[in-house]
């Protein structure tokens, strides 16, 4: 009756110290089960290291020496392919706290000692058929439609051929579906699921032996095989590309990521991580759809890694910290406001240029944390001016377009301004077109809050995208900024024209403006003409720390 | 001397050992090996040593095992030994150690008198 015995043969693999106890175990367990002895966790883990998923249960005993259960429930816990397991911890002790700490760290049961055989047995039956019945769904290895292996089997081979195989160079190739979510819509998920199934099968027919072929996910397609000629890819891409054009689909379009000899330390889904983001790095470029990751990718890959590791750090032990660059009014020849900027010294990186941390800050969405926290800074600063009798002048910091995402943004800002019992007026906010472009609702809504508020709203980088003129009227700003760029051209005739134009077109919509990168005479003087109000740039200052401002500010 | 009489010797329960193991052969099979089993003289020199926390998994254990052979005396001495030594309490552990040490010598004076009988 106790038998799970349908034909195959299942293994118990008992873990315990004492011989005596073992023997117990084996005595019951042997009629019906193939066991296994081992004599503490670390002997246990070594057979299931070699057995690996052929164990169909584990009988483990908690106070044991040199691994004893709870460190073997720990090891076990860290190897994935080993946690469908099902563990029963043995126990002799009345502690229920030494059982709840079992079952927190992965224990599925118990049985007490005495053994009975009668409990024994029957618990083991029916742990064994419990996680068999369970693991019928995570045997399905294929993704239907492909025969390819699926995400986690793929991973999981890719993993063992590289720990297997140290010696062995490997590279990685993915083909992106780019085009599959919008053929699915316009022409049914059935032409999609066609469209897959014929690129794999052109892959499949032209892969090399031993290679191993996954299904990412929906869209990715990816080959893992031993390192050959890059001729051999190139050659290959081709073909796939002529495919392509022979597909049964229309619009069909496919990019390919490669990345030769990868690396024996990382896993296969940090791998293919790496060769799908070269993939988005020429989404957009029209023509190239071939990518490779490369050493320069990697270790910019790497350092990205590394910037994103250190930022929650960065920010609760104060490494930013908050420049500020004058803008100088030209109708009084003298400060007119501020604008704060966020510098990042980390202390074995050095300096980091927020033109490479923002845009992965953005990426994660730590960047309204780091909003926030340069508001509190400004704010705490501005009131430090106030006290000390400093003249009043306007500071503005940046809003990042994603911090318009965040849930009762004007109100934060509100309350941090407020805090520090700051005059509104004195609290200017920059914002970029991108966050209008992107998500129109929550900006539009946001700048009347913050502007009812008694905020200013000064729109940021104008000319240096795709600006349009009608944002000037539809956005409800209160001061336009320049980009530099504007600065840089400000020679040539047509750029005087446009901008001519420009400021008549503020100064009928009431906005002032503020001209950025000015470096020389001859720019201050054109910017001057037009009737520029405010400056900034080098050629008056560039961004100071705060206490070299304040002597700036008083001067 | 028979298994019966030998659990009544060291106040074993062997009741509860023949409606554990069914079979006397099993029974003797397993009290057998007690004889070699390593954890009251590593507890011995454990306690020596004042190694609290190897004494505390010898004693643990060699409660484990006195329970599964049904030697109930044996189980109960070594388990007050355990909570003491799980607790810390080493000296608490020591003054008890004589108690502990008659009972797993009666258990191991009559199982070599028993053997001798078969």
């Amino acid at each position: 009756m106790y038998k799970t015995n349908d034909g195959k043969d299942r293994t118990v693999l008992v873990i315990e110290d004492d011989e005596i106890n073992r023997e117990i175990l084996d005595a019951i367990l042997s009629p019906y089960y193939t066991v296994l002895q081992a004599e503490n966790g670390k002997a246990g883990l070594d057979i299931l290291e070699s057995r690996g998923k052929k164990i169909s249960l584990i009988l483990l005993d908690i106070q044991m020496p040199v691994m004893n259960g709870f460190e073997f429930l720990e090891a076990v816990s860290s190897r994935p392919s080993l946690l469908s397991i099902p563990i029963i911890v043995t126990t002799s002790s009345a502690s229920a706290t030494d059982e709840i700490k079992c079952l927190e760290n992965g224990a599925t049961d118990f049985v007490a000692k005495p053994y009975n055989p009668d409990i024994v047995l029957r618990r083991v039956g029916s742990m064994i058929r419990l996680s068999e019945a369970s693991s019928i769904i995570e045997q399905v290895e294929y993704d239907d439609l492909t025969g390819f292996y699926n995400r986690d089997f793929f991973f999981a081979n890719v993993d063992k051929m590289l720990e297997e195989n140290p010696d062995t160079d490997y590279d990685i190739a993915c083909c992106k579906l780019m085009s599959l979510k919008m053929i699915e819509a316009r022409y049914g998920t059935d032409e999609g699921s066609k469209l897959v199934s014929f690129v794999a099968g052109s892959i499949k027919g032209h892969t090399p032996k031993g290679a191993i072929c996954g299904r990412l996910n929906n869209e990715d397609l990816v080959v893992f095989s031993v390192h050959n000629q890059k001729e051999y890819y190139e050659k290959h891409a081709e073909r796939i590309r002529d495919l392509i054009k022979s597909t049964p689909v229309p619009d069909a379009s496919l990019h390919i990521g490669l990345y030769s000899s990868v690396g024996h330390n990382s896993s296969a889904s940090s791998l293919c991580d790496n060769v799908l983001a070269v993939i988005e790095d020429v989404r957009y470029q029209y023509g190239k759809q071939i990518a490779e990751f490369n050493e320069q990718q990697k270790a910019r890959r790497l350092r990205q890694q590394a910037i994103l590791g250190f930022m929650e750090n960065a920010l609760k032990e104060n490494q930013f910290d908050v420049y500020y660059q004058p803008k100088h009014r030209l109708d009084g020849d003298r400060i007119g406001g501020a604008e704060a900027l966020v510098r990042w010294t980390h202390p074995t990186l050095g300096f980091i240029s927020p033109g490479e941390f923002i845009p992965l800050f953005e990426a994660s969405g730590f960047i309204t944390e780091l909003s926030f926290y340069v508001a509190e800074r400004v704010c705490r600063d501005i009131r430090s001016w106030l006290d000390a009798g400093f003249p009043k002048i306007p500071v503005s910091w940046n809003l990042s377009r994603l911090d318009f995402e965040y849930q009762g943004l004007a109100e934060e800002i509100n309350r941090i301004v407020n805090k520090y019992l700051i005059p509104h007026e004195l609290i200017h906010l920059e914002v970029t077109e991108s966050a209008y472009a992107e998500a129109a609702g929550a900006f539009m809504d946001n700048i009347g809050k913050l502007r009812d508020m008694g905020f200013t709203i000064e729109l940021d980088d104008f000319g240096s995208g795709y600006s349009s003129f009608n944002a000037l009227s539809d956005l409800n700003i209160d001061v336009l900024k320049l980009d530099m760029c504007f600065a840089r051209n400000l020679d040539s005739e047509k750029q005087q024209l446009i901008l001519e134009h420009i400021f008549s077109i503020a100064n009928n919509l009431g906005m002032s403006v503020v001209a950025e990168g000015v470096e020389t005479d001859s720019q201050v003087e054109t910017y001057r003409q037009m009737g520029c109000t405010y400056i900034q740039g080098y050629y008056y200052s560039k961004p100071l720390p705060k206490d070299q401002f304040e002597k700036y500010l008083i001067k | 001397m028979t298994i019966q009489e030998f659990y009544e010797r060291i106040g074993g329960d062997y009741n509860d050992a023949i409606n554990r193991f069914r079979k006397d052969t099993l029974i003797q099979r397993f009290v057998q090996m007690f004889t070699k089993d390593p954890n009251f003289a590593e507890l011995t020199e454990a306690l020596k040593n004042d190694d609290v926390s190897t004494a505390f998994r010898n004693a643990h254990t060699l409660k484990g095992v006195a329970a599964n052979l049904s030697f109930a005396k044996l189980q109960s001495s070594a388990s007050e030994m355990t909570e003491y030594l799980r607790a810390k309490q080493l000296e608490d552990a020591k003054a008890y150690y004589p108690a502990l040490e008659a009972d797993y010598n009666l258990v191991v004076n009559a199982l070599t008198e028993f053997q001798n009988a078969q």
